[in-house]
């Protein structure tokens, strides 16, 4: 039986400096396998689907232009994405990465939270389509 | 107690009960029994031989178009699982309670009762335990034919 | 006029009984779920439990997934403990497509599991110590668990969820890096534990509120089925780790923690010795990790079957039985969690202790409401129920305050 048996912690701690990070005035190295924001290859892709079918969050769509001329757009939805990185290792071809710098996703709009990858024509042809729709 | 004395005793328990007896796995047995009514005795039996406390009770529906609708009944000691399945008419499933017996039981089979629809006889609260109280009578979210609001991913 | 009235309250023979609603939201509580501790003084006579606020109907919705996206579904079961359910799962899926895990894969999902056990005993020590008003033992061993926080952020990406686990293998290899920073991160944090297990088994005060409070005897901890360290506070030598190995533990064999008090003080021994269970097994594992892949080929249809899978989770056994029709959906995956079973012992062991107290035994059996979002449990002192309808507390107020009560 003892009385204060955490005085020595306590009087140890009075001679440090606090532990707090001073995000985000200091930005600190993240670790390196951390998961973020979704990266794409368009060189390698060859528009199979593993990624959008394996996605437990429905983040990935892919939209098929033209099947023979392999034109597509994936649409990246950011605020469904768990980060699980699933879709990485479900690509047979290797074309999908998680950066590990992108990860201060906030943001007081939608359209950053909505991201196409693909050929810059293809893009445009899916944005006005969609445009069409809403219209 | 080593595995084969485990199943052996738990063989001669059941085996009148049994209409078949199965090892899918070298550490499971399943006992397909005949009658509901057996329940009680058979889980009595499986207690005082010390085999196995109740682990779990899982619901099964076999599909839309089958009538009956399967309760199993998970005995587990050091690595050995029994399994008591029953089958239940799905027009009007019916087992008895173990809570006599086994008061932790309870809140299995309130939650077999709520999401299956299956009636347990002698459950001594058989009000709602996961979902809502006015949730809506007859309602039974894990049966197959249950589709209100589904989301398709 | 006090006098009179309690004089009239003894001719009527009655004891003044009040129920003490706690929850669905309050402070004292984590997470949502209702209490209900009907108190006589300051003893509590009977304990009514009403959970299933956090129920998110998980169970359905891995009808609708395939077997890949079910897994990270599961993995949020819960937050803590989210890694062994994962775990559970894709054993159980391998098991039944008959796909060989690499050794090296196994002994990666074992060290992780092992990890999430620290992290999750550490954060329970502090919460528990909380609950007992330790608030300084609190803070430092929060402080000191971000070392295995941070371990699992190297190891994984992620400091909860940490999505190690793919069917049929894992995500992460270890190579020497980390490994020296697990190392050191053990070493500190065996030092801190030994530290802590000397507070809790000698500090005066905080003896007091844990030493012979909510004793389980072991054959009530077996009648009520409890699981985990719950049981083993206990003397119940439940482990499945030990009973029947999973994963990497026939190569690492884990050997079991046992205490025979069964009171709370018991159940912080049993958690902090497991603790250095952990680092021996973690220590054993990276010096021997096998050399193979990381994962093996995982059909998308799994042939038909049933399978059934136990694991020791950090707060006790965890029961997984899955089901295939043969296609890339699973046809049905029950979950039993250990909090289920661990909660009817606290509804019973609340009875006849002060209301005070409640909290720690709540806390001491390290109650998971995520994982276990289901149940009611009555236990009755006398033969009928004693809850009163908020109407009849009511009545009973206005007819107590308008003397309609002699």
């Amino acid at each position: 039986m003892k009385f204060g048996t955490m005085i020595s912690d306590i009087t140890a701690s009075l001679f440090k400096r606090p532990v707090t990070e001073k995000y985000p005035l200091v930005r600190y190295p993240v670790p390196e396998r951390l998961r973020g924001h979704l990266r794409w290859d368009p060189e390698k892709c060859t528009g199979c689907g593993l990624c959008a079918m394996d996605c437990p969050a429905n983040a990935i769509e892919m939209i098929v232009i033209d099947k023979k001329a392999k034109r597509f757009v994936m649409r990246y939805h950011v605020d469904r994405c768990t980060f699980c990185a699933q879709c990485v290792f479900s690509c047979r071809q290797g074309c999908l990465e998680m950066s590990n710098d992108t990860w201060e996703l906030a943001a007081l709009n939608k359209e950053p939270f909505n991201v196409f990858f693909g050929e810059k024509d293809d893009i445009e042809c899916i944005l006005a389509g969609s445009t069409a729709q809403d219209t | 107690m080593d595995m084969d004395t485990i199943f052996q005793t738990a063989q001669l328990l059941v085996e009148d009960m049994a209409e078949k007896i199965e090892k899918p796995d070298p550490d499971r047995m399943d006992v397909y029994m005949k009658n509901p009514q057996d329940l009680v005795s058979a889980a009595a039996g499986l207690r005082v031989k010390r085999l196995g406390y109740l682990a779990a009770i899982t619901g099964l529906d076999p599909g839309v178009d089958m009538d009956v609708l399967e309760v199993l009944y998970h005995f587990c000691t050091a690595s050995v699982t029994i399994t008591l399945r029953f089958q239940l008419p799905k027009k009007s499933p019916s087992i008895p309670s173990l809570c006599e017996i086994i008061p932790g039981a309870e809140p299995f089979e309130r939650e077999l009762s709520e999401m299956f629809g299956i009636k347990v006889i002698g459950l001594p609260n058989p009000e709602h335990l996961y979902l809502p109280d006015d949730w809506i009578e007859g309602d039974y979210p894990l049966r197959k034919d249950f589709n209100r609001g589904t989301i398709s991913v | 006029m006090t006098n009179r009235k309690s004089e009239n309250m003894q001719a009527n023979g009655k004891s003044e009984r009040f129920i003490v609603p706690i929850g669905p939201q309050h402070p004292a509580l984590k997470e949502p779920e209702h209490f209900r501790f009907t108190v006589e003084g300051e003893i509590v006579t009977n304990a009514y439990v009403r959970l299933g606020y956090a129920h998110r109907g998980i169970e359905k919705a891995t009808e609708q997934r395939n077997w890949v996206q079910t897994n990270y579904l599961l993995e949020r079961i819960c937050g803590i403990c989210s890694h062994i359910h994962s775990t559970a799962y894709c054993l159980g899926v391998e098991k039944l497509a008959g796909v060989q895990v690499p050794p090296r894969a196994l002994a990666i999902r074992t060290l992780v599991a092992e990890l999430e056990r620290i992290h999750s005993h550490m954060l329970w020590l502090g919460v528990a110590a909380h609950e007992a008003g330790f608030d300084t033992l609190f803070m430092y061993s929060w402080r000191d668990r971000e070392t295995v926080m941070d371990i699992l952020e190297q190891l994984t990406g992620n400091r909860v969820n940490y999505s190690a686990n793919l069917l049929g293998g894992v995500k992460y290899d270890i190579d020497q890096e980390i490994a020296d920073s697990i190392l050191e991160g053990i070493d500190f944090l065996e030092e801190r534990t030994r530290h802590y297990l000397e507070i809790v088994t000698t500090d005066a005060l905080f003896l007091q509120r844990t030493r012979g409070v909510g004793v389980m005897t072991k054959t009530q901890a077996e009648v009520m089925r409890a699981v985990g360290p719950t049981a083993r506070a206990s003397g119940v030598t439940r482990d499945i780790r030990v009973e029947a190995p999973y994963a990497a533990y026939p190569q690492f064999p884990a050997r079991i923690t046992l205490a025979t008090n069964g009171d709370v003080e018991a159940r912080f021994v049993v958690r902090i010795e497991e603790l250095f269970e952990s680092h021996r097994l973690i220590r054993e594992i990276l010096a021997n990790l096998p050399e193979s892949d990381l994962r093996a080929r995982f059909p998308r249809r799994i042939k038909p079957g049933e399978t059934i899978i136990r694991v020791e989770a950090p707060r006790g056994e965890l029961f997984y039985f899955i089901k295939s029709n043969g296609s890339d959906k699973p046809e049905r995956v029950k979950v039993r969690t250990p909090t289920i079973c661990n909660m009817s012992s606290v509804v019973k062991l609340a009875v006849g202790h002060q209301l005070a107290d409640i909290p720690l035994i709540l806390a001491g059996i390290d109650p998971c409401f995520s994982c276990n979002d289901r149940g009611v449990i009555i236990t009755r002192r006398q033969n009928k129920p004693d809850l009163w309808t908020w109407e009849q507390l009511r009545q009973y107020g206005i007819g107590y305050y308008d003397g309609n009560n002699k």
